[in-house]
């Protein structure tokens, strides 16, 4: 398993936001984390992270703990968040974004490398290779995010809904992309709000409500049960 | 006659911007003005003044020595009191600085007594003329020095990883995180960058002048703080303008009014920047957090 949560409990001060979840993500699996606002979803990749105090319960990495880590030690192991609004350095040029994206790495040529693909996946990167990533538009900036991401040679992407706020032409896109990375082996945990999107993506889904998981399965499946979807998706009526 | 009053403007500006630098380094990553930052400064002079005139050893090792106790001095400060509040409110960690700010100064009495002590370096001026402008070995050394260092410093900031990092905390802590890079660690460079800087300003303002004192620091930091605020706080480029600005200004204002006016004018303009325009020239929005 190369990502495992087990009974994981998180809380803000005195008020608990993650009442004890369970969840795994195995090699080449891209699996959806979805719910309405304020369910805990991105508490949970906050506590992947380690931007986050755990209260208990654990998070293993292939195997190992990593609950204790540093954020900027868990990234180091290729742990990589897309984190929520997308977070660019509004300052830094476009190349200087994604170079923070790579900041973990030694190796010159795996820099290079990455940075080829990147630009070659989202070429609108290449236009605006030297404009500040707050010229961007939202599209293009969910795009540098991802970017960004994929310079780290991630070996876990955490994506934090990458839908939002965006129109259907670059949902589209983002979509189309995903897959893409997915199929180049990087398991991927996809937290959306957008639970068609997330079920059409993903080979298998957890339902989160109030920081508690209520369904898991299949992605086909729970996007087949109308009653699950009435229930806690808000899709078809 | 103005030119002149120019020559002799720039060279004290480089020093206060050397000195606005640091100010608006630590602002940058921390928001907050860290009041000790002259004292640090001041330090850096008085070492240099024990290993030159106390110890008679050589300039450049005194001025080494100088620059690395207060490098020394920054990092232990920002980890000592400013990490542990670095979430409480900005006016708490305004409040420490102060208190540290006292410390050094008191310090410094303790230890080298409230007289004045002569700085030993360039003992030996020449002085040349250029047309009607009388410039002086020191000056030329101070502009030198001050133009390197800001040129070394600019390089830095814009072109290698340390300064992309430190530019990358300073917009956004967390996310920076996220992508490896270990924020207080970063926060620690900025610190020792930004005293070691400070601490240049202070040994370059008492050979000029070839004096030091334990009020040095409190003179400079103003003067320095000012330039900061002229300059706008969190900008470079800013800091080395509003030096520049304040030397000028302070030095011409000396010969228009008289040589007791010159000290006051900084906070004449620190006063009028912030009624007419809070943000400085270059600066950022600061009231946005
Ligand atoms: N910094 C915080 N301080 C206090 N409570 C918080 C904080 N961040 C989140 N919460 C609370 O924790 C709960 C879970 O929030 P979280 O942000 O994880 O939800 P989410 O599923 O990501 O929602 P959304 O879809 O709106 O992004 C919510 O009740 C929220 O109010
Ligand atoms: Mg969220």
């Amino acid at each position: 398993m190369v990502l495992e949560i087990k009974d994981l409990h998180v809380s803000y001060g005195s008020i608990e936001a993650l009442h004890g979840i369970s969840l795994e993500l195995d090699e080449n699996e891209v699996v959806a984390l979805v719910g309405s606002n304020g369910a805990g979803k991105t508490t949970t990749l906050k506590a992947i992270s380690g931007q986050i105090k755990v209260s208990s319960g654990d998070i293993c990495f292939n195997g190992r703990s990593i609950i204790r880590e540093k954020p900027h030690k868990i990234a180091a192991m290729g742990i990589v968040q897309v984190p929520e609004g997308r977070k660019i350095f509004y300052k830094l040029s476009v190349r200087e974004n994604l170079m923070m994206g790579a900041y973990s790495l030694k190796d010159k040529e795996e820099i290079e490398k990455n940075l080829n693909m990147v630009l070659s996946a989202f070429p609108i990167l290449k236009e605006r290779f030297n404009q500040s990533g707050g010229t961007l538009s939202g599209g293009e900036q969910q795009m540098l995010a991802v970017g960004r991401a994929l310079m780290a040679s991630p070996k876990v992407l955490l994506l934090d809904e990458p839908s939002l706020g965006l129109a259907p032409l670059v949902v589209e896109t983002i979509a189309e992309k995903i897959t893409e990375i997915s199929n180049l082996g990087i398991p991927i945990l996809l937290v959306e709000q957008n639970a068609n999107l997330a079920l059409e993506l993903s080979s298998r889904a957890y339902v989160i409500e109030t920081g508690n998981i209520e369904i898991s399965g299949v992605s086909d499946e729970l996007l087949g049960n109308e009653d699950i979807q009435k229930a806690y998706l808000g899709i078809g009526d | 006659m103005y030119l002149q009053q120019i020559v002799n403007g720039l060279t004290l500006g480089a020093i206060y911007a050397l000195l606005a630098l640091g100010y608006s380094m630590i602002f940058g990553v921390l928001y907050f003005i860290n009041f000790a930052h002259g004292d640090i400064a001041m330090v850096g002079g008085y070492v240099t003044w024990f290993v030159a005139a106390s110890l008679k050893m050589n300039f450049v090792l005194a001025i080494f020595a100088g620059i690395i106790v207060s490098t020394l001095l920054g990092v232990a400060i920002e980890f000592i009191g400013y990490r542990p509040i670095r979430r409480a409110p900005k006016l708490s960690a305004v409040i420490v600085s102060m208190g540290f700010s006292f410390v050094l100064s008191t310090s410094v009495q303790l230890i080298w007594g409230t007289r004045s002590l002569s700085m030993p370096i360039f003992t030996n001026v020449k002085t040349f003329n250029i047309g009607s402008i009388i410039i002086n070995s020191k000056q030329i050394w101070i502009l030198v020095i001050a133009t390197v260092i800001m040129v070394l410093l600019t390089l830095l900031i814009n072109k290698t990883k340390l300064g992309m990092a430190m530019r990358a905390v300073a917009l956004d802590q967390s996310t920076s995180a996220l992508m490896g890079v270990n924020v207080n660690r970063t926060i620690s460079a900025t610190f020792a960058i930004g005293s070691a800087l400070g601490a240049m300003s202070g040994i370059m303002m008492a050979a000029y002048y070839g004096v030091i004192y334990s009020t040095l620091g409190g003179l400079i930091g103003t003067k320095g703080f000012a330039a900061v605020v002229l300059g706008g706080a969190g900008s470079i480029p800013g800091a080395m303008l509003g030096g520049m600005l304040i030397g000028i200004i302070e030095s011409i204002a000396g010969t228009v009014f008289n040589a007791q006016v010159k000290d006051a004018v900084a906070f004449v303009v620190l006063i009028l920047v912030l009624l007419f325009k809070p943000s400085g020239i270059l600066g950022k929005d600061v009231m946005k957090d």
